[in-house]
């Protein structure tokens, strides 16, 4: 169910800014939110999340990998987008006022990520959190913590810092 | 109650301020003899605490020019004075100071001295 | 925080401060300047520093200043001369107190015998200087307390108490003397702590009143007995009520033996008709004359030495206010903001508009002026003068004297110019760097020196002065200069530069910018700790600046700090580069000349360099350099000279120029990283992020590092 498809302009939806980054609850379920890039379901977990935007362009960044898509200002502080179709190596996104980015906190650094469109929040049991398994593509190894099913689905559990790691042109 | 306390250290002036008000007083804080003179003119209190070594006016003019005014009778003036600086102290009461505390200051001997000399 | 801990911030803050004004008095003193003043000065400092370390329980720093005190207290008495061997003791101490408040801030302890040297000297000056009459140190034990038997007056009663009886207790008689009034003591509250202590019955002694034309307003007349009806009070305690009226009173205290209860023969009521006339008590009963303490003598004697001393601070008369910073950066980030949004403001009226709305036009530049003239007064208010990161250096230059073996001298100037307290934070690391590099590479030895016809002591010049729209930090020495030939050779031999490559004079000094490069083999301890002039120099970068370095061979070096005046405000030349937005501080650009009139030539390397006035200048191509679509016709493109350093200028081919204006610069390394080429980020009047370019850096790397890799 596709219920945060954005038609036009809407208000940044702000979620909850308690709990750190990347801190997973004591209990045994986790709540993640979901979102698309073509068929692909990915998710991260909600604690992470500070906001949800619209893409509304970003400037580009020089000298960095394909995936930065760029830096957008963010009630005055500077923050990068990447684009993670590009990150999982399926090419890079042309985005339009439908696209949505996803800005999340982690190690105290602010980051956005650029998908097609948020789907659903999830809770899953951290028990339902399968590893990725082996002979999958390698950047689905790198990227991915885990894999969970959900509703017939997989749903690809996102590693945060491995997407923000190696931003920029290697030397 | 208000109190004044004159003293050219921060960090004196801050945990007097903090032992001070913590046990209920107003405290007024000045850096020097004369802003203490200065602060004196404009406002009432019930009693000084002043220290000895400061620049621009030290304690004992500052409290020497209290008593001279001939307003401040009954005002009591309390002297921060050290372990070892006796004659300070002598001289300080000679110029006219109620009584003394010690410095470092043990925040309840404070208090009940202040009882001590204010009603 | 906790409270403890916030004191001591307070105190570590003090101290600091104190440290410098130490620096300062001893700095002038050592010129000749030893006026009563200074050493009042110095005593305070040390003395503040004592009590607060006191408070804390810092007990070697306490025990240090304790010593240091009292030779400056014997110092403004002029117990003891301030020759110069006390002088160096003295500057000596200050560098071991910021050792031990040091330590004291991390919570370490110094070796107990870490400044054992100076403290014996403080302690045989003292004793030289006095015999065994003063305190040298040790607090003199309670005296006895006095007791002073002078009877003062008839006792009329001898009741004591209820017929009870009593069977022990104390008896204690109170005559106040005028100066117990005089100092605000009052008998009352006394009464009521002994009252506090213990069940006590008071009677007034009324019989010296005398009648109302004798009566003077500010007479004693009055004193009191009072008796306690067991002795389960110490003795000690009921003095210890009257420590504070030692001397101005009378105080007898006996205790009272149990005796049986017998009728009073001699019971004298204090009666009207009993009593003697006054007249006849008048004759008799003199005023008792208070004892005059020996502290009065000795307040006037040294009524002299504690005259006020006047300020020796410069301003006298310039009122100031303490003011947490958070409250200033949060003022300062508004007027940042403001700043922006009266931009975006300005930049939605296009040129249709601005026929229409004259008076909105002529509101909006008002408002431009206005809010720069905010913008100024707000920076001014976290400007602050550069002395406090100066202070730190004369120490610094003493030590590597000392572990150099030279001879070093250091000068400041200018230490009252003003600057962003942010960007002082910063200057800290870069200055010591610097002045590390003069010691160690810079000035030469005694030896050397003499042999080449300098005078023995090299001299390390560091001042401030503001030029223009920056802050000029310049750091000198008459020393030996750059040894350009080891810098070039070393450069070789890192691969920094080309076997053949000729580069001029300045281009090898500046050599010592690049990364990695030191010219020092192993990384000696002075000079090391991992901070090349590289970092230095990014360091400068990221705040805005620009170093500039000017050697001359046997003559000495001279690099100048460039600073922004205020930090978070830029002023800019707004282009495009590859469709994208890219600003210029302004600072920078030397003059911009359309493409088609620019004269361009290629080197033998393929470097593509401008023809200006006779000069070469490296060119770079922005759409190009940043990986940008480049589909603008050539001829169309504008070319922005920029000047990267004193000498370096550098040509920047953009797509178009926009205009000028004025941002606030944002960090991106903030929430990203750092990036070759690019300075910062800001946001635009439209609300995007526009990226700064790094003038100076791209002059030192033209090509991005991943495609130097052949």
């Amino acid at each position: 169910m596709n219920i945060y498809k954005k038609e036009n302009k809407m208000e940044a939806m702000h979620l909850s800014n308690e709990a750190g980054d990347g801190e997973v609850s004591e209990v045994d379920s986790l709540q993640l939110i979901a979102f698309s890039i073509d068929e692909q379901t990915y998710s991260v977990e909600i604690t992470t999340v500070r906001e949800i935007r619209a893409w509304n362009g970003a400037t580009p960044l020089p000298n960095t990998r394909e995936f930065v898509r760029g830096v957008i200002n963010l009630r005055g502080t500077i923050v990068p987008i990447f684009d993670l179709r590009a990150r999982f190596g399926e090419g890079k996104t042309e985005p339009t006022k439908t696209h949505v980015v996803v800005v999340m906190s982690v190690d105290e650094k602010f980051v956005g990520i650029l998908v097609d469109a948020v789907s659903d929040i999830l809770t899953v049991k951290k028990s339902d959190v399968h590893p990725v398994p082996e002979g999958n593509s390698s950047s689905d190894n790198e990227l991915l913590r885990g894999i969970i099913t959900h509703d017939s689905r997989m749903v690809g559990l996102i590693d945060l810092h491995a997407i923000v790691d190696g931003a920029k042109l290697e030397e | 109650m208000r109190i004044l306390t004159v003293d050219d250290s921060r960090t004196m002036l801050s945990m007097l301020q903090h032992t001070l008000s913590g046990a209920g007083f107003e405290v007024i804080q000045a850096e020097d003899g004369q802003q203490g003179l200065d602060k004196l003119k404009t406002e009432s209190f019930d009693v000084v605490i002043t220290d000895i070594n400061m620049p621009v006016m030290d304690g004992i003019e500052f409290i020497k020019n209290v008593r001279s005014s001939g307003k401040y009778q009954s005002l009591p003036i309390l002297i921060l004075t050290t372990e070892s600086s006796r004659e300070k102290r002598d001289q300080g009461r000679a110029a006219g100071g109620t009584g003394w505390i010690v410095k470092p200051f043990d925040p309840e001997k404070l208090i009940s001295v202040i009882n001590r000399v204010v009603h | 925080m906790s409270e403890l801990d916030e004191f001591k911030a307070t105190f570590f803050d003090e101290c600091s401060e104190l440290l410098i004004e130490l620096e300062e008095q001893f700095t002038a003193i050592e010129e000749g300047d030893k006026s009563p003043d200074r050493m009042h000065a110095v005593f305070r400092a040390i003395h503040s520093v004592k009590g607060g370390a006191g408070a804390f329980g810092f007990t070697g720093l306490v025990g240090f200043a304790h010593e240091f005190e009292t030779l400056l207290d014997f110092v403004r008495n002029d117990k003891i001369e301030m020759t110069n061997e006390v002088i160096v003791l003295c500057i000596r101490s200050n560098d071991i107190i910021a050792d031990f408040v040091e330590a004291a801030k991390v919570g370490e302890e110094l070796a107990s015998d870490y400044g054992a040297v100076e403290k014996e000297k403080f302690i045989s000056l003292c004793k030289a200087s006095s015999g065994d009459d003063e305190e040298t140190g040790e607090p003199v034990e309670d005296e006895e307390f006095d007791i002073d038997f002078t009877p003062v007056m008839i006792n009329l009663d001898e009741e004591m108490g209820d017929d009870e009886g009593i069977s022990e207790g104390w008896l204690v008689k109170f005559v106040p003397h005028r100066e117990l009034y005089i100092s605000a003591n009052d008998p009352i509250l006394l009464l009521r702590e002994l009252a506090e202590m213990s069940d006590i019955e008071v009677k007034a002694v009324l019989i010296d009143i005398p009648t109302l034309p004798d009566f003077e307003p500010m007479g004693v007349y009055c004193s009191w007995e009072i008796s306690f009806s067991d002795d389960s009070v110490e003795e000690e305690l009921i003095r210890e009520v009257f420590e504070f009226v030692d001397g101005d009173c009378d105080l007898e205290i006996t205790k009272i033996e149990a005796k049986p209860i017998q009728e009073k023969q001699d019971d004298v009521d204090f009666d009207s008709e009993n009593l003697p006339s006054f007249a006849d008590l008048a004759d008799e009963i003199k005023p008792v004359e208070a004892e005059k303490p020996a502290a009065t003598v000795a307040a006037k004697g040294t009524e002299q030495t504690s005259k006020s001393p006047s300020k020796t601070a410069p301003v006298a008369g310039v009122q100031s206010i303490r003011v947490d910073l958070d409250k200033v950066d949060r003022v300062v980030n508004m007027v940042g903001e403001l700043v922006i949004t009266q931009s975006m403001l300005t930049q939605q009226m296009d040129d249709h508009l601005k026929h229409q709305y004259q008076e909105l036009i002529r509101g909006l530049e008002v408002l431009a002026t206005t809010t720069r003239g905010l913008q100024d007064s707000v920076m001014a208010i976290r400007a602050q003068p550069v002395k406090s990161v100066f202070s730190r250096m004369p120490r610094l230059v003493r030590e590597l004297a000392t572990k150099t073996g030279k001879k070093i001298k250091l000068e400041t100037v200018g230490e009252n110019t003003e600057i962003d307290k942010t960007v002082i934070e910063q200057l800290s690391d870069p200055l010591t760097h610097m002045i590390r590099n003069s010691a160690d590479h810079g000035i030469e030895s005694v030896e050397n020196r003499v042999k080449a016809g300098k005078s023995e002591t090299g001299t390390i010049r560091l001042s401030a002065e503001q030029a223009g729209g920056s802050i000029l930090i310049i750091i000198e020495d008459d020393g030996a200069g750059i040894n350009r030939e080891r810098v070039l050779q070393l450069a070789r031999d890192k691969g920094v530069v080309g076997e053949d490559q000729q580069l001029s004079d300045d281009q090898i000094d500046n050599l010592i910018f690049a990364p990695g490069f030191s010219t020092v083999e192993e990384v000696s301890d002075l000079s090391g700790r991992g901070v090349g002039m590289d970092v230095v120099l990014s360091n400068i970068n990221k705040i805005g600046g620009a170093v500039i370095v000017k050697s001359w061979p046997g003559k000495g070096t001279r690099m100048t700090l460039r600073l922004p005046l205020t930090l978070a405000v830029l002023d800019v030349m707004l282009v495009k580069v590859g469709g994208c937005p890219y600003v210029i501080p302004l600072s920078s650009i030397v003059e911009t000349i359309q493409n088609s009139r620019a004269d361009f030539g290629k080197l033998p390397t393929g470097a593509k360099v401008l023809q200006v006035r006779g000069e070469y200048v490296h060119s770079i191509d922005l759409a190009d350099r940043f990986e940008l679509p480049n589909d603008i016709n050539d001829k169309d493109r504008f070319v922005v000279l920029c000047e990267a350093d004193g000498t370096n200028k550098l040509a920047l081919i953009v797509d178009s120029i926009i205009g000028q204006q004025q941002v606030v610069i944002k960090s991106l390394e903030e929430n990203f990283e750092r990036i070759e080429g690019i300075a910062g980020g800001t946001i635009l009047g439209d609300g995007s992020v526009g990226l700064i370019v790094d003038v100076q850096g791209l002059r030192n790397s033209p090509s991005p590092s991943h495609r130097n890799v052949a």
